[in-house]
């Protein structure tokens, strides 16, 4: 230290700082690097260093930003520095003694992040740095003195004034509880200063950790209110950017650099431990009280801390009472007996005692890393709650660090505990017990409120309260949406797959007991199983085979209960007969009835009407065997329609359910039976229309041999006639066949087999319909806008309902002919007067003439339609659709587009 | 609202068929000798299908929707205020002695006994169509007063199913006035018949009977399904270890295929509920309405003493179907023939999975079993129907085609040729002198074959693609 007060002059002499600085001072960084050297450092520097700032404050952690702010800021500065520069050489020549002396302390893992290089420095905030204009000393009190005597004077000059290492001392125990000392006291930043600033390191923060909001922002959130609960009184919450050094009276003193850094890196863990203390007393406090809370874990978290803590309380009391032993070593000091002389030996204040500022570092070592590490949990758990801070808490477990792997592992286990206490009690009874909404499967609050109709924020009572009134709501709304899968809540050692089939098995289980009403199964289940399975953090494997136990138990149970209670395969099998028109002769007998409404204006449709028709048509076929159960929930339904809409375009057959069975059928199935139905309906009714007209065309022109000319059209009717019903029945025979019953046969192999949960069968009935969909429909699944054969056969059947008319009109102007003929032949006879005759036919065989044309445009539209349908379906890309191709074109009558072009290319 | 159907029965086969008809009948829908519902098919109306699949856990079948029954007895049954399920069917003869045996048969009280009528002489028409015909006459009144009270009795009459053969005296000629009765009187009810056609020589005077009922199977009927006996017994003795076939097997033959053409009108399913719609799809021109069916495979199920079942497979009995020696009606098996179908509908029965029916369509075009029309889409129709619960059959599947085949018109030629040789040389005319109609002159017997000529033709038309041209000629 003697050398460094030598060599002031010359670097006063002008001596420019070489820019190298920040890699210098390596250790700097952390701020609590510097503990070992302080012993070295402290005397030197205070001797040498005379402090100009009025409040001097070292940030913990400042040093660094410090030297990159006097790298920068030198570059520009003309004026020479001569103190940092002094103080770099003393670090410098520390460090190299330390090295020598002490050996290197176990790497403290870096749970500070490392600013990324580059950034700057703000323009405020770093205190220490300015340059203060210094006292000279005039070579005449230079003149023939030791340097020491030198340094005193100087120091005398300068009026700044040192305190006594031993309170010093003393204050840092303060400082080591959290709470301000005497001479040392940890510096907040004013409000004023929070909003102005932004903090470099805060945003670093964030970068680092994803997810985690700034301090200020928590401190902001967590407002005042709980203020009083904390150390430093009603001051916010710790934003404490460092200590301050300054007496009573609020004057900074004189204080050497490496004490100062000492002093700073210990009063981090003070500052940690107020962050860590005041996390505990906070969450301790709201616990219960507030939703926003942290809840369970956390109070888990605190549980753990607390622990930790009160090891970190032995520690201070030890540390104390060795601090009383070396005081009452010492003789005692007067305020007035502290003069500039004892300065120098500030160093060594308590030799005998071994309480010392290095001493104290030494011992404060593990409880430093450990607060260093409760102090990161305490930040995850102000941002992370639940499963997410069980996540973060289990990423250190994966730390390299023995300690901390250990450290992390002690307080999983713990911490875990309210996250497995809610998985069981969710997998195993179905309960979502998670008073502040922390495990990883939520209520959906809009629908628990609407189903339950009072919003429980504390306790779950499942999907509904059990009562009757509840029947007439939405399960599917509630098995789909009641509960989120909130996956930033998963616990990371819970893969994604395996937290879906737990959100499935509680949902299977809190659905079998609230919407089903079985709440004996689940109680049996839930006693059985919960005897044997502890679930912990310890054993995944257990608790991998009790999820996976619990799951296949659980869905098993709902399915059953779908199927066997509820008989969800009836009511599936009484829609595919009524709805979808399998039961044909309950289908024919209601179209036959309904025609002659549904043949009317839409707005004319009167539901009971309709009821009263799905009522005979009920009772002429075999739909009059069905239980009760089954043709009470069969109703027409009126959909909306257009102005001037026919009432065939709005009638639809509607199969009501209710809970909990329309989790299956729920809206949007109804809306693909309705899609359906109408499709089918409109199939069926044009079949029905062929077949009246059939049995017309087939008895009447026996009547019409004698009309010349009548022959052939009826003879071209009805070949076209033989063409159109052979369409529209295999048509309908592919319908039934390829589409709904080979869909069908998939739906009973699934209830057969029962694999599965209730989402699987949801979407097992799901496939059932869409594959009638694209079969029967053939709209294509994957795109619903490509309609293009579903129109072709619509326009086929508007064809065939056209060419009905015409061959109406046949009928009629043959009927007509035939009493021309009679009436003329009887006035041949003379059995009528002449004057009956109005015409002689030509009018008639006019339109014959015109009918005849209209016969054969209609056979060739029809064709060119057939041929477009079998082009289209040729090249469908389903297997099972392309085989209506076949079927329509069995004997090769009609050839697809493509296939006649090639085949006239080659000809 | 069934789709009521009456059953005519009339003439001596045409009441021995439809008593096995009426049997099988029973047995299919569980019904005991006199009418009442056996025990063992109780509740199966009443309650309700709780369990569409069967005890071994397979689907009951594509159509099984009513299970386990999901029968329609009244399509064939009306219940008396008693709840006996009786036919409605009318038994028509001239002479007591069928009659009597059906009286004192097992079924004697399953009839409505006010639904038969006996011609009071009971001589019988003496194989003669006239005599049959003016029989009908005589008892016009007394038959459309059964006949008019069945179909009073019917919420929603379909038709009528007239069973007689054309060789004999009461079938043909009673039978022929029955159908001309009926279409004038129910011109909007379908008239199905399932006609027998006799073999080589069973009566002499039958070429004349032929060509005269055939007349008014053409005229006054809808469709026709055709039955003949020569092939019928080639069939049998195909099928069975018999050297000859008996009557009673034949008719169990027949009754088989009458209770299969009808299974998909007893057991609804998606389509084919009604006649008309069973019918409508087979018959696209309203004279070619002559239906050939095949069946397979015979077994003991139905008739005595049948061979041992084969295996059955969707397939096998579609392709069977498809033989000419599983028909019902002989038709020329010479390849270099154009007969073709005009159309085909398959009611198969049993086990199905609906994509063998799939693979076998696919097959069966693959290897053109089936030739069909050139001027027209057509192809094999299935209807997959059920099977009853209560009829046990050792055999999975089994199959019923009705087609409507071109190749029929050689059965209508060798009734022509028939006819032409025994109307050249006069014999047996008295006989029908004697009648009504024939006083004054034979031009019956021209308009008839007439009217059979120009059914050969049109058929022989309908092979050719310009048929949609073919009535321009006749216009």
């Amino acid at each position: 230290m003697s050398n460094e007060a030598t060599r002031r002059p010359e670097s006063r002499s002008g001596r420019q700082t070489p820019l190298s600085q920040p890699t210098s001072e390596p250790a700097a960084t952390t701020g609590i690097e510097p503990r070992s050297r302080t012993r070295e450092a402290s005397g030197s520097q205070a001797a040498t260093e005379p402090v100009g700032d009025k409040v001097s404050k070292i940030d913990v952690g400042e040093i660094k930003r410090r030297e990159y702010a006097r790298t920068t800021a030198r570059s520009g500065q003309k004026e020479v520095d001569v103190q940092p520069e002094l103080r770099r050489r003393a670090s410098r020549t520390d460090t190299v003694e330390r090295s020598k002396r002490v050996p290197r302390p176990i790497s403290v893992p870096d749970l500070e992040p490392v600013p990324p290089p580059g950034f700057k420095e703000p323009g405020t905030g770093n205190t220490l740095n300015s340059p203060a204009p210094m006292p000279t000393l005039d070579p005449s009190e230079t003149e023939g003195k030791t340097r020491a005597e030198i340094l005193n004077t100087w120091k005398q000059k300068t009026g700044v004034k040192a305190v006594d290492t031993s309170l010093l001392l003393r204050d840092m125990l303060y400082l080591l509880q959290g709470i301000d000392g005497k001479y040392v006291r940890f510096d907040r930043k004013t409000k004023a200063q929070k909003s102005r600033e932004v903090n470099p390191y805060l945003g670093n923060i964030e970068f680092t950790r994803k997810g985690e909001g700034s301090q200020l922002d928590r401190d902001l959130r967590k407002g005042k209110a709980r203020g009083d609960l904390l150390l430093g009184g009603g001051v916010e919450e710790d934003d404490i950017i460092g200590v301050t050094f300054v007496n009573e009276s609020g004057q900074s003193y004189e204080a050497s650099e490496s004490l100062k850094s000492t002093i700073v890196s210990l009063a981090e863990l003070g500052m940690l431990y107020r962050g860590v203390y005041n996390f505990v007393r906070v969450t301790q406090a709201t616990a219960g009280v507030s939703i926003g809370a942290g809840g369970m874990t956390a109070q888990s978290l605190c549980f753990v801390l607390q622990r930790e803590l009160s090891g970190y309380h032995e520690l201070l009391t030890l540390l104390e009472n060795q601090m009383k032993r070396t005081e009452s070593e010492l003789p005692p000091q007067s305020e007035g007996s502290r003069d500039s002389s004892r300065v120098v030996d500030h160093d060594f204040p308590a030799q005998n005692s071994g309480m010392t500022f290095q001493r104290l570092s030494l011992w404060t070592e593990e409880s430093n890393l450990k607060m260093r590490m409760m102090s990161t949990l305490v930040s995850e758990a102000s941002t992370a709650r639940g499963g997410a801070l069980i996540s973060a808490i289990h990423a250190h477990t994966l730390h390299g660090d023995h300690s901390v792997r250990e450290f992390a592992n002690d307080v999983l286990e713990e911490v875990s505990k309210p996250f497995f206490r809610s998985l069981q009690s969710w997998i195993f009874s179905g309960q979502l017990h998670d008073p502040f909404n922390e495990f990883f499967i939520q209520q959906d609050a809009e629908i628990a409120k609407r189903s339950n109709g009072r919003h429980t924020p504390h306790g779950d009572y499942g999907f509904g309260n059990g009562d009757a009134e509840f029947g007439g709501d939405d399960p599917y709304m509630i098995w789909e949406k009641r509960y989120i899968f909130v996956k930033d809540m998963l616990p990371i050692f819970v893969n994604e797959e395996f937290g879906r089939k737990i959100f499935i098995t509680g949902k299977s289980i809190n659905f079998i007991r609230f919407s089903c009403q079985d709440s004996d199964w689940t109680s049996v289940q839930a006693q059985s199983t919960e005897e044997d399975a502890v679930l912990c953090y310890g054993d995944i494997a257990h608790l991998e085979r009790t999820i996976d136990a619990a799951y296949s138990s659980a869905s098993k149970r709902l399915l059953d209960i779908f199927f066997d209670r509820f008989k969800l395969l009836e009511h599936l099998e009484a829609m595919r007969r009524y709805v979808l028109l399998c039961a044909g002769d309950f289908a024919d007998i209601l179209l036959e009835g309904l025609s002659p409404r549904l043949d009317r204006d839409a707005s004319k449709l009167l539901r009971h009407h309709l009821a009263s028709d799905i009522e005979t048509a009920i009772q002429g076929s075999n739909a009059r065997h069905e239980p009760e159960d089954v043709l009470r929930r069969l109703d027409a339904q009126i959909l909306t329609f257009s102005p001037g809409a026919l009432g065939w375009e709005c009638f639809s057959l509607q199969y009501k359910v209710e809970a909990p069975i329309n989790a299956v059928l729920d809206d949007a199935a109804t809306r693909d039976y309705d899609r359906i139905f109408m499709y089918l309906w409109r199939v069926r009714r044009v079949a029905a229309s062929q077949r009246k007209r059939w049995l017309r065309s087939t008895f009447e022109p026996r009547n019409f041999r004698s009309l010349k000319g009548y022959k052939s059209a009826w003879h071209r009717c009805h070949i076209l006639q033989a063409q159109m019903i052979h369409f529209v029945a295999e048509l309908q025979a592919f319908c039934q066949l390829e589409a709904i019953e080979l869909a069908w046969q998939d739906m009973l192999e699934f209830e057969r087999t029962r694999q599965g949960d209730l989402d699987a069968l949801i979407l097992a009935h799901r496939t059932y319909l869409q594959n009638i969909m694209s079969k029967a429909l053939l709209i294509n699944p994957k795109d619903p806008k490509d309609n293009s054969l579903n129109a072709t056969v619509n326009k086929i059947l508007d064809q065939i309902m056209q060419f009905g008319h015409q061959l109406d009109s046949l009928y009629n102007l043959s009927v007509a002919e035939k009493t021309r003929l009679t009436q003329k032949a009887e006035v041949e006879r003379g059995v009528l007067p002449a004057s009956v005759l109005t015409d002689n036919g030509e009018k008639a065989a006019a339109q014959l003439q015109d009918l005849n044309r209209q016969i054969e445009d209609q056979t060739k539209k029809f064709k060119s339609s057939m041929t477009n349908l079998i082009t289209g379906l040729e090249s469908h890309s389903n297997y099972e659709v392309k085989f209506l191709a076949v079927r329509l074109s069995f004997n090769e009558v009609y050839v697809a587009k493509r296939t006649k072009k090639t085949a006239t290319s080659r000809t | 609202m069934p789709r009521e159907i009456i059953s005519l029965q009339a003439g001596q086969a045409g009441n021995q068929i439809p008593m096995q008809f009426w049997k099988k009948l029973c047995a299919d829908h569980g019904l005991s000798p006199n009418g009442t519902v056996e025990e063992w098919a109780q509740g199966s109306t009443n309650s309700l299908p709780s369990t569409p699949l069967n005890a071994s856990g397979e689907s009951s079948g594509p159509s099984g929707f009513h299970s386990p029954a999901g029968d329609r007895k009244d399509v064939f049954f009306y219940q008396a205020d008693d709840d006996h399920y009786v036919p409605r069917a009318i038994l028509i003869d001239t002479e007591p002695r069928v009659i009597n045996q059906i009286q004192t048969s097992a079924f004697k009280d399953l009839y409505n006994t006010e639904n038969v009528y006996v011609n009071k002489d009971g001589g019988g028409a003496g194989n003669n169509w006239a005599k049959g015909y003016a029989l009908g006459e005589e008892g016009h009144e007394e038959m459309m007063e059964l006949i008019n009270r069945e179909a009073d009795g019917s919420d929603s009459l379909e038709g009528f199913m007239l069973t007689h053969s054309i060789a004999g005296g009461t079938g043909s000629g009673l039978g022929s006035f029955l159908l001309e009765r009926l279409s004038d009187s129910f011109p909007k009810k379908i008239i199905q018949t399932y006609s027998v056609f006799p073999g080589v020589g069973d009566v002499v005077v039958q070429p004349y009977n032929n060509i005269l009922a055939a007349k008014r199977l053409i005229e006054n009927a809808d469709s026709v399904i055709m039955v003949d006996n020569l092939q019928l017994h080639k069939l049998v003795e195909q099928n069975m270890d018999q050297k000859e076939a008996s009557f009673r097997q034949t008719n169990q033959l027949v009754s088989t295929v009458m209770a299969a053409s009808t299974t998909t009108l007893r057991y609804p399913g998606y389509m084919n509920n009604d006649l008309v719609s069973l019918v409508s799809s087979l018959i696209p021109t309203p004279r070619c309405h002559f239906l050939m069916t095949a069946y397979t495979p015979f077994t003991g199920d139905e008739i005595d003493k049948a061979k041992s079942v084969r295996k059955t497979t969707v397939l096998d009995v579609m392709r069977r179907l498809l033989q000419p020696k599983n028909r019902l009606v002989s038709t020329p098996s010479n390849p270099s023939d154009a007969s073709c179908y005009m159309s085909i509908l398959n009611i198969i029965q049993g086990d199905v999975d609906p994509t063998d029916v799939h693979k076998s369509l696919l097959r069966i075009r693959e290897r053109q079993l089936a030739r069909f029309i050139p001027w027209g889409a057509a192809s094999i129709q299935v209807a997959l129907a059920k099977k009853s619960p209560y009829s046990p059959s050792n055999h999975r599947v089994s199959g019923l085609m009705l087609a409507n085949h071109t190749g029929i018109a050689h059965r209508f030629s060798r009734m022509l040729r028939e006819y032409d040789q025994t109307k050249k040389f006069g014999s047996y005319l008295h006989n029908y002198k004697s009648e009504a109609m024939f006083k004054d002159n034979f031009d019956e017997f021209d308009r008839s074959r007439e009217a059979v000529q120009a059914l050969v033709d049109e058929y022989r038309a309908a092979e050719k693609p310009n048929y949609p041209d073919y009535m321009i000629d006749e216009d």
